[in-house]
């Protein structure tokens, strides 16, 4: 299993305990990545400016991978549409594909068609598979309220997903998380958005679609939120605080990334996890699971 | 909402947004409203309305939706793209209406800011020492500050 | 003039039954095979809607009426619980192989007619409707089917009487994304038949209707809408999200009056359209039949094989005898071609 990690933008700068928690259950797991130096941004953010010129970042990370004979593992929701929709299109438009490898010509790259991409998340179900993630666990996180937050892009659009999973009723990372030894907690309203994409033209807007999530969390009892992707951490971790601020609400609700849940259960410490980096406080939680402080 | 006004409508609009890429089937809508029903973000702002904006397409009120804050507001969930009966790919065709937009100068600063970046260091946040020095010390691999590669293939492009 | 011929009518609901009976009447016998234990089909389940004694004209009777003439008549055969396992043309006929329980036989008749009928979307086919999920959410034929034994309509969650219910339109309908783009052109009359009858008979019962545009087919129908329309609450937007609110309600988010609204009812109708049976491609298989773009049958209405109702396209009751004497008139010039 072996696999280009593909980063991002946000990640390497301003999640790099996704990053962290991420190589090291991969590396558990007997998931080897290759890192390659050279791969940029996504496009995703250039997608509305001009979808072409974001296209082309995209192919070029492609082509990065496959000169390398490699399949690319995102770690980050959008990362992963732009790539995968860019190579579903790639494989099905002909005069894109020229067009493009025209460009990537230019600087002396080709693409031809063969990289498959895969959120972590997926990895883990299909290359992995639940039962060598239970095997691995080692610390019982007694039945942990978790409520799984599957956000957007993971899911959709789902003819890029190849119909692995319903965008209505989605079910890896309930398993996952269970997998695990943590219960997932059902919620109202589970498939809404974060709203991360809303944030930079109306901070308003992108703050009630968040707080809408965080409330039903809240109501539905839950102890932590589980996120797939740096925009959703965002929304529900960075921006927790103004949002109990804004609307004169409080939530207290920690907000981790996959891996770093299926890592706690690994035994894995906070440190190599980088849970001190997450923005609402986790050491509550994890001095109840593991009693660390 | 201003008052409709035949004059000041686009004629062919409606044909010039259905030859972007992504946007060809918007005249297939039939205004059910089931995508501005599952909206997510329609649901917290009335403002933005998917059904209402193709319908505004459709009628050629082109300065309205290009200057306008509506497109902007869309959160790219696709949910009304996976849902819409008629098949429209409603998130494809918001990003069409955004870049006409671009095209035309109505970006807003958030978003041209971050397309500048983006070609300009070939990713979003540019990693200065002190991010590389944090990577070292978090025990993760060097990153280049820029993307020359990435930066090239865009320069290069017509 | 009595006649030996006999001609194969597969499906005893509307119309085969009235296939049956006008050829009986034309002195032409016919077997009708059918796979179920009771004649009628589909519409036998459906309710009358009469409100206050005034018919509306929905055809759910006229299986009864058919049925009673069937019975009595000589030339019409019938057989339950049986099925085609083959049929081809031979020899200027046809040859049917039909099975019931473990008997298998073959006969021989001049003509066939394919009166199979049709399957209501499943809206578990679209999982936005979460429609096995939500215990108070039916279907248009459930209603039909607890109107007509219950008279009544209740929440199946606890059996208390809806006070409010709603109506979802176009369901499976309309819908190129789910390969039925077709209007199935029943759906907007039996909800609204439905929902005047249950208003007429318990007159504080709440009825919202989720639309897109009413369908007026028939000669009375739009009469009959106008004379109702505004004893319903329309809302001009078909929901996205379904889920459960608290005590069981089913609710929905739409704009309603200008502002967004979350509203729950107690009982919630998704009129569902018509679309082929399952097994379609066997018959088109067997005789060769084309089938449309939308899984309905061609009538190829030569070679002795005809197709009659709504294995040829979504079509409402009174249209169903309709067609099925046109078709079975056709099988009439068809036969007296014949030596």
């Amino acid at each position: 299993m072996k696999y280009a990690l593909f980063l991002g933008c946000t990640i390497p700068a301003r999640s790099r305990n996704y990053e962290m928690s991420a190589r090291a259950v991969a590396h558990r797991l007997g998931i080897e990545f290759v890192d390659i130096f050279d791969f940029s941004c996504c496009g995703f953010p250039l997608k509305s400016s001009d979808m072409k010129q974001a296209g082309l970042l995209a192919a070029r990370n492609l082509a990065l991978a496959e000169a390398q004979g490699l399949p690319i593992c995102t770690l980050c929701s959008a990362c992963t549409s732009m790539l995968a929709e860019e190579a579903h299109l790639l494989a099905r438009d002909r005069a894109l594909f020229e067009e493009v490898n025209r460009e990537l010509g230019k600087v002396g790259l080709s693409y031809s068609g063969h990289v498959k991409v895969k959120h972590f998340a997926r990895v883990l179900m299909e290359d992995v598979g639940l039962d060598r993630i239970r095997e691995a666990v080692t610390v019982d996180l007694k039945g942990l309220p978790v409520a799984t937050h599957y956000g957007c892009h993971y899911l959709k659009p789902s003819e890029i997903y190849e119909g692995v999973e319903d965008p209505e009723n989605p079910s890896s990372l309930e398993a996952l998380v269970t997998a695990v030894g943590a219960r997932s907690v059902e919620y109202a309203h589970k498939r809404d958005c974060c709203g991360g994409a809303v944030l930079v033209a109306d901070e308003e807007t992108a703050l009630k679609m968040a707080k809408g999530k965080l409330d039903h969390v809240k109501n539905a009892g839950a102890k932590v939120m589980n996120v797939v992707c740096p925009f959703c951490s965002v929304m529900y971790d960075d921006n927790q605080k103004s949002i109990e601020n804004q609307f004169e609400v409080s939530y207290g609700i920690p907000v981790l990334f996959l891996p770093q849940i299926l890592g706690l259960a690994m035994g894995f410490d906070r440190k190599e996890l980088g849970l001190n980096m997450n923005v609402v406080k986790t050491k509550g939680l994890t001095e109840e699971i593991t009693g660390e402080k | 909402m201003p008052e409709f006004q035949m004059e000041k409508c686009t004629s062919g609009f409606s044909a010039m947004v259905a030859r972007e890429p992504g946007a060809e089937g918007i005249r297939s809508c039939y205004a059910c409203g089931t995508c501005t029903a599952g909206c997510p973000v329609r649901r917290v702002n009335p403002a933005y309305n998917p059904r209402k904006l193709i319908r505004m397409i459709h009628l050629g009120m082109k300065d309205e939706i290009l200057k306008g804050k509506e497109i902007w507001l869309c959160s790219s969930c696709y949910t009304c793209q996976e849902r819409c009966p008629q098949g429209v790919r409603i998130t494809d065709m918001i990003i069409a209406l955004r870049n006409l937009a671009v095209r035309e100068g109505h970006a807003p600063s958030g978003v041209s800011m971050q397309a500048d970046l983006i070609k300009g260091q070939g990713r979003l946040y540019a990693l200065d020492e002190f991010d590389e020095k944090k990577r070292k010390k978090a025990g993760l691999p060097s990153l280049p500050a820029e993307v020359e590669g990435a930066i090239e293939l865009l320069e290069k492009k017509e | 003039m009595k006649s030996n011929r006999k001609v194969l009518i597969v499906g005893a609901g509307i119309a085969g039954l009235t296939a049956a009976r006008e050829l009986g009447r034309r002195g032409i016998s016919s077997l009708v095979v059918e796979k179920g234990d009771s004649l009628g089909g589909r519409t036998a389940a459906y309710t009358c809607k009469a409100v206050n004694g005034r018919c509306q004209k929905c055809g759910a009777c006229l299986v009864q009426d058919t049925l009673r003439e069937v019975r009595e008549a000589p030339e019409i055969e019938i057989s339950l619980q049986t099925s085609p396992v083959a049929i081809q043309r031979e020899a200027g006929g046809i040859l049917a192989r039909l099975k019931k329980g473990e008997q298998e036989t073959q006969a021989r008749f001049s003509a066939l007619m394919l009166c199979h009928g049709f399957e209501p979307f499943d809206p578990g086919e679209k999982s936005s409707f979460r429609y096995r999920e939500i215990p108070n959410l039916i279907t248009g034929i459930e209603l039909e089917q607890m109107i007509r034994e219950t008279g009544n309509v209740i929440r199946p969650s606890d059996g208390r009487p809806a006070k409010d219910m709603a109506f979802v339109q176009c369901v499976g309908s309309r819908n190129p994304s789910l390969g039925r783009p077709y209007c199935s052109q029943v759906c907007c009359g039996y909800a609204l038949r439905m929902a005047r009858q249950i208003r007429a008979g318990s007159p504080s019962t709440g009825i919202t209707f989720f639309y897109m545009d009413v369908q007026t087919f028939g000669r009375d129908f739009e009469r009959m809408f106008w004379e109702f329309r505004d004893a319903v609450y329309w809302i001009r937007e078909i929901p996205g999200d379904f889920f459960t609110t608290a005590e069981d309600g089913v609710g929905v988010v739409v704009e309603d009056e200008g502002e967004i609204a979350e509203l729950t009812f107690d009982v919630m109708v998704l009129s569902v359209g018509m679309g082929h049976v399952p097994d379609q491609h066997v018959f088109a298989g067997w005789l060769d039949l084309r089938q449309g773009p939308e899984g309905f049958l061609v009538s190829p209405d030569r070679d002795g094989v005809f197709v009659a109702g709504s294995a040829s396209g979504p079509m409402s009751i009174p249209d169903t005898v309709a067609n099925t004497r046109a078709t079975v008139s056709r099988l009439m010039d068809y036969l007296e071609e014949r030596p």
